[in-house]
């Protein structure tokens, strides 16, 4: 009897170890995965919240007015007086404060569009009259091709924007144009950008400007 | 000597390690056509040894990394070898890799058992198109940041994870600093490290199956040392001199000009073993499709082989695959490079859009070419300040003048050399249905005040060309056929037409002397020379009748003409593109301005002051030759000393 009992008891003590030897192995890799982890999860923490951490302009570059006393986005490009009435389009550069990491500078060119001058639709209640009174508004393109991202420049010769990466082309109203031989591959129409009206009515050009995502077929608005 | 080692083997097992590496057997003897492993581990090393030293020199960050890689490319002792090795011998694993694939695959290398062998050495082709793609941005020029920014604006198509992905990758919304730092910390931290890990697998791998051959009797087995090692050494040096003769025949590396995010680059295309991926991207309408899906099912084929392997007609597909692809890529990069050189290779072409289209990538490249050069002078002349290289850029007239000329003068000016060089201005308009023109030019203003400028203007067929007043109202006929009398057109053809030889003298030394009111630099020799000045000058005021109309100095009255008190001078040429239309210049009477507009006025700025001045001394030339302007300043500095 006290035989039996005592292998019983040892077949309990070695399933026992096995066990225990399995909850050493289990404590092993848990212990283990979590000391190697504990670096990488520092680092990329840090790495990939960095680029979504909101931007603060410094206090005293702040537009405590808001400024344009819109969006803040909208930015302040130019006077009515500096747009030629032929309606031809001209570049434009986005001047506006410029975060670039552990730099601000304040006033930097961010981005280019292209105006023109148009004639005011008949129901544009917010257009600008000028000395003759006749009533204009403004058409803001953003000059990023929506195809891959390259800077469109607009050629008087062909009235057209071209792209000069992949061949990418546009009317002079933004959109694609199609020309014969040559395969147009964007996505969708140049990027069209809102002109503030009340503004425009006093003479000046106040442009709501971001970056929008390209390659797709609807405009997303880079946040 | 053997103590030694015995006492070093005894704690290490350096020995067996040694015979392990050395003693593998190859079955069927050592040949020439097993060295292209070899040949891109050398590879990989060279870059990781260059690499290192570049690293010595290197400062990622928008204002610093251009100005390194300058300055290793142009400053350095040999600096420009070490990044033109780095460079090429690059290029040359992105060569070799497919090499050694398509040999793998034609001798069913990658067949079982060494399916997963093969597998990793896809990761490490993976691995190394991710090199090529993140070292290209290092340098921060032109080229670089426009080639890569439009690679990471594809990186946010995938659906749901992409523009978190471009994000991450970018380092924010925009490229900056943190898009050098992270592209470097990838390029030589993270795919090095990943590259290095999966080829210790692969060559594990490698070992543990042995070579896939087999021994005849013809050819006896023979270990990896030292024929084996001979031959993949000879391939090597080999190799490495080809590389190295590469970058003395191009001069080392390219670098264009710093990073101008705003500016844009007309020449922007990735390297040229991406070219077939630029090239297809034109193809496809959808561009997930062009730059994700196709890509990626390609890749999936690749991936696949092994399995397909399994029968006998998997492994001729295989084959087959790898041809089409190889000839699929080929053609595209042609496609890609004819399209940009077409202007170059068919200048007899009849299609206008290829030829223009042509012309803007090849003008942007020498537009690029030249701005280097340019930059080149100045870092000489002032150095690379601490603002980085784009403050040296922003103000210089050379290079701003073209630009800010381009975008607001050439709708009416145009700016010629002799040779036709240069910024042509618009198209002549065409008669109406009346025969009336409705002038849309302004003069050529290259040289302009320039004794020959002045000159050429008080040439009667000159004055009424296309290149003075011939494109403006100033030079229109009225009904009867005649020039507006009281108009400078007039003046010339009625005065100054069929010349003696002492006449045309005297009118070369009216120009001398109203070109000296300018006081350009590049001719100050000539403008020192006061007696002609002063016999002009006389001229100018008594014989020729100037003044009648037009003021200089003291003489004359304005009212009439424009001033010519310091014609020509910076004052003048920046009080002309303010405003034209002022009492001293075209303002004298109603409609005596032609179209030009006030660029810069209390009510609206066209061009900022900033502008104004580098067309302005652009226009004058005053910094084209920075060694003269240096000895300019000098003398006048001595001038002003007591």
């Amino acid at each position: 009897m006290s035989e039996s009992t005592e292998t019983q008891e040892g077949q309990v003590s070695q399933s026992e170890e096995k066990r225990r030897s399995f909850l050493v192995e289990i404590a092993a890799v848990v212990v283990g995965g979590l000391a190697s982890l504990g670096p990488l999860a520092v680092g990329l923490y840090a790495v990939l919240s960095e680029p979504f951490r909101p931007r603060k302009t410094p206090g005293k570059f702040s537009r405590g007015d808001g400024g344009a006393g819109g969006s803040a986005d909208e930015y302040f490009v130019t006077t009515m007086d500096s747009l030629s009435n032929d309606g031809m389009p001209r570049r434009f550069e986005v001047i506006a404060n410029k975060f670039d990491a552990w730099n601000f500078v304040p006033n930097q060119p961010i981005g280019a569009i292209y105006l023109s001058k148009q004639d005011a639709s008949p129901e544009g209640e917010q257009s600008f009259v000028d000395g003759d009174g006749k009533k204009w508004d403004v058409v803001a393109f953003h000059a990023t091709c929506p195809h891959a991202g390259c800077s469109v420049s607009f050629e008087q010769t062909a009235s057209a924007f071209l792209c000069p990466c992949h061949n990418s082309s546009f009317n002079m109203d933004g959109t694609k144009r199609d020309a014969e031989g040559s395969h147009n591959p964007s996505p969708r129409p140049l990027d069209r950008l809102n002109v503030n009206g009340e503004k425009l009515a006093q003479g000046e050009v106040w442009v709501e400007f971001f970056d929008f995502y390209t390659g797709r077929a609807n405009k997303i608005r880079k946040a | 000597m053997k103590w030694l080692v015995n006492w070093f083997d005894d704690r290490t097992g350096v020995k067996q390690l040694v015979h392990e590496s050395l003693y593998e057997n190859i079955p069927g003897g050592a040949r020439w056509r097993y060295v292209s492993g070899s040949m891109l581990v050398f590879a990989f090393v060279t870059q990781v040894i260059t690499g290192i030293f570049l690293w010595m020199f290197y400062s990622a960050g928008s204002q610093n990394a251009w100005a390194s890689v300058y300055h290793i490319q142009n400053v350095v002792p040999g600096g420009w070898v070490l990044r033109g090795v780095h460079h090429f011998m690059a290029q040359a694993m992105v060569v070799l890799m497919p090499v050694h694939m398509m040999q793998v695959i034609w001798d069913k290398a990658y067949q079982k058992p060494r399916e997963i062998n093969y597998w990793l050495g896809l990761v490490l082709l993976l691995i190394t198109m991710g090199l090529g793609l993140t070292g290209y941005l290092l340098p921060w020029d032109q080229k670089g940041y426009f080639a890569t920014k439009v690679a990471t604006e594809l990186m946010a198509l995938p659906p749901v994870v992409g523009m978190s992905m471009q994000r991450e990758v970018v380092g924010g919304a925009e490229y900056g600093h943190f898009t050098l730092t992270r592209f470097f910390a990838l390029h030589a931290g993270l795919l090095p490290a990943l590259f290095v890990g999966v080829l210790a697998l692969h060559l594990a791998m490698f070992r543990k199956h042995g070579i896939t051959a087999e021994s005849s009797p013809k050819r006896p087995d023979q270990y990896f040392w030292p024929q084996q090692v001979l031959k993949d050494g000879v391939a090597c040096l080999v190799l490495f001199a080809v590389v190295l003769a590469i970058v003395f025949w191009r001069g080392g590396a390219e670098l264009t000009g710093p990073a101008e995010p705003t500016e844009g680059y007309k020449a922007a295309r990735p390297e040229w073993y991406f070219l077939f991926l630029f090239q297809a991207l034109k193809l496809f309408h959808n561009e997930f499709v062009g730059a994700i899906v196709v890509p990626g099912l390609v890749f999936l084929v690749l991936a696949m082989m092994p399995l397909l392997a399994r029968r006998k007609v998997g492994h001729a597909f295989n084959v087959g695959f790898m041809v089409v692809l190889f000839v699929t890529a080929a053609v595209l990069t042609y496609q890609a490079l004819q399209q940009d050189y077409y202007a170059r290779w068919y200048p007899d072409s009849a299609d206008e859009e290829k030829i223009a289209a042509s012309q803007e990538f090849l003008g942007a490249k020498t537009q690029a070419h030249h701005d280097y050069e340019r930059i080149k002078e100045l870092i000489e002349y002032e150095g690379i300040p601490l603002e980085g290289p784009n403050k040296l850029l922003r103000e210089d007239p050379e290079i701003m003048g073209p630009r800010l000329f381009a975008r607001s003068c050439a709708s009416c000016h145009s700016y010629l050399d002799s040779e036709g060089e240069g910024i042509p201005g618009p198209v002549a308009a065409k008669p109406d249905a009346d025969g009336n023109v409705t002038p849309n030019g302004a003069p050529n203003l290259y040289g302009f005040a320039s004794r020959k400028w002045i000159e050429d203007l008080l040439t009667p067929d000159k004055i009424s060309s296309v290149d003075y007043f011939g494109n403006t109202i100033h030079g229109q006929k009225d009904e009867d056929g005649e020039y507006d009398s009281a108009g400078m057109v007039a003046f010339v053809h009625d005065n100054l037409a069929d010349l003696s030889e002492d006449e045309k003298k005297n009118v070369a030394k009216v120009a001398a002397a109203l070109s000296a009111e300018a006081g350009l630099i590049r001719q100050a020799k000539q403008d020192a020379e006061a007696s002609l000045i002063n016999e002009g000058r006389q001229l100018l005021t008594e014989e020729m009748g100037c003044t009648d109309c037009h003021k200089l100095g003291e003489v004359g009255d304005l009212g009439i003409a424009p001033d010519l008190t310091g014609y020509g001078s910076a004052k003048w040429l920046r009080d002309m593109i303010k405003n034209p239309e002022h009492e001293r210049l075209y303002g004298y009477e109603e409609g005596a301005n032609d179209r030009m507009p006030a660029f810069s006025t209390p009510e609206a700025q066209l061009l900022t002051d900033h502008d104004i001045e580098m067309l302005v001394r652009w226009l004058r030339q005053d910094d084209r030759d920075l060694k003269a302007k240096l000895q300019y300043r000098q003398k006048a500095q001595a001038k002003n000393k007591p």
